[in-house]
C-alpha cells in the first residue's frame, strides 16, 4: 500500500487553531456568564437586606412606641397576630405591605419573650423561595428588641 | 485540493461568525447585569438613606419637646429644635422643588423654603403621629414609589 502523506492546507491549520480559541473563550464567557448571574444575585440579596432592616426597625420602633404591647402593635404596622406571643407582618416581592394572613415573599416575625420588668422580643425576617410544591425560608435578619416602659 | 481550501475557508468563517456572535452576547449580558445593579444600588440608596437621615437627625434630638411633626415648603415637615446661648434654633426638614431640603435658622424666623440646602432628591414627605411620640415618615423618591419609617421619639412616649 502506498501511504502518502496528507499535507495539511493553511486555512486548515487556521479552522484549528480558531476552534481552540472559540472553545478557550466560551470557556470565558461562561464564567463571565456565571459571574453576572452571581452579582445580580448579590444586588438583590444586598437590596432586600437594606429594605429588611428599615421595615425590621419600622416595626421595632412601634413596639417600643407602644410599650410592648403586640395588639397595638399589630394595629400600626398591619401585622396579624398568631397565637398570643407572635406577630406577623408580609410584603411581597417589591416589599408592599400584604393583607393580614397573605402568603408573602417575605415575612417580618415579632415573637415576645415577656421578662421581670420589660417586654422583650424577638424580631426576624424571613424570605421565602415558593414553588408548586413546596416552600422555602430563609432568616436573613434577626434582632432582639426590648420594650423598656409599659404604655397606659 | 481547491475544494478541500474551499471548505476549510467556510469553516474559519462561521467559526468567526460564533466567536463574534459569543462576544456580543456576553458584552450585553454584562451590560444589562451592570445596568440592573447599578438602578437597584441608586433607587436603594436614595430612599434609604434619606429616610435613614431624617430617623437619624430625630434621634439626635430627642429631648422632650425638641422634636415635632408639622407642614413647611411642599407639604409635611420635622421640626428639630435646639438651644444655644439662650436662643432657640430650629432645624426643619422638608421637601420643596424636587429636594428634600434642611434648613437651620432662629425659631419663629420667617424664612423661604427654597433657601434650604438640598439632602437629596424627593417629591414629598408626609409626616404623621399615629400614637403619641411615634413619628410616622411617608417619603416619596423621584421616581413616585414611597416608603415609610417610623422613628419612636423615646423622650415624648
Amino acid at each position: 500500500m502506498n501511504m502518502e502523506r496528507i499535507k495539511p492546507t493553511r486555512s486548515g491549520l487556521f479552522a484549528i487553531e480558531l476552534l481552540i480559541a472559540v472553545g478557550v473563550f466560551s470557556l470565558c464567557a461562561a464564567i463571565c456568564v456565571g459571574l453576572f448571574v452571581r452579582s445580580e444575585v448579590m444586588s438583590q440579596d444586598s437590596a432586600d437586606l437594606n429594605r429588611a432592616v428599615t421595615e425590621a426597625r419600622s416595626a421595632a420602633e412601634c413596639f417600643k412606641a407602644v410599650g410592648g404591647d403586640l395588639e397595638k402593635t399589630a394595629e400600626l404596622t398591619g401585622g396579624q397576630i398568631s397565637g398570643d406571643t407572635t406577630l406577623f407582618i408580609s410584603y411581597d416581592q417589591s416589599w408592599h405591605k400584604l393583607d393580614a394572613g397573605a402568603e408573602g415573599a417575605f415575612d417580618i416575625t415579632l415573637t415576645l419573650r415577656p421578662e421581670d420588668g420589660y417586654t422583650g422580643a424577638s424580631l426576624s425576617v424571613q424570605r421565602y423561595d415558593r414553588t408548586e410544591k413546596e416552600t422555602t425560608g430563609t432568616t436573613i435578619l434577626f434582632w432582639e428588641i426590648a420594650a423598656l416602659e409599659v404604655a397606659s | 485540493m481547491r475544494k478541500q481550501s474551499g471548505a476549510g475557508t467556510l469553516a474559519a468563517l462561521a467559526l468567526t461568525c460564533v466567536f463574534g456572535v459569543t462576544l456580543l452576547l456576553s458584552l450585553a449580558a454584562g451590560a444589562g447585569v451592570y445596568r440592573r445593579v447599578a438602578d437597584r444600588v441608586d433607587e436603594s440608596s436614595q430612599s434609604r438613606v434619606s429616610l435613614s437621615y431624617v430617623a437619624a437627625l430625630l434621634h439626635s434630638y430627642d429631648e422632650a419637646g425638641m422634636a415635632e411633626a408639622g407642614t413647611y415648603g411642599d407639604g409635611g415637615a420635622v421640626f428639630l429644635y435646639q438651644e444655644i446661648d439662650g436662643l432657640i434654633y430650629e432645624t426643619i426638614l422638608y421637601v420643596y422643588d424636587g429636594q428634600l431640603r434642611e434648613m437651620l435658622c432662629e425659631k419663629d424666623w420667617e424664612q423661604d423654603a427654597e433657601f434650604g440646602d438640598p439632602i437629596s432628591p424627593a417629591q414629598a414627605l408626609e409626616v404623621s403621629e399615629p400614637v403619641p411620640g411615634l413619628l410616622r415618615l411617608v417619603l416619596t423618591g423621584p421616581d413616585g414609589t414611597k416608603q415609610t419609617a417610623d422613628v419612636y421619639i423615646r423622650s415624648e412616649g
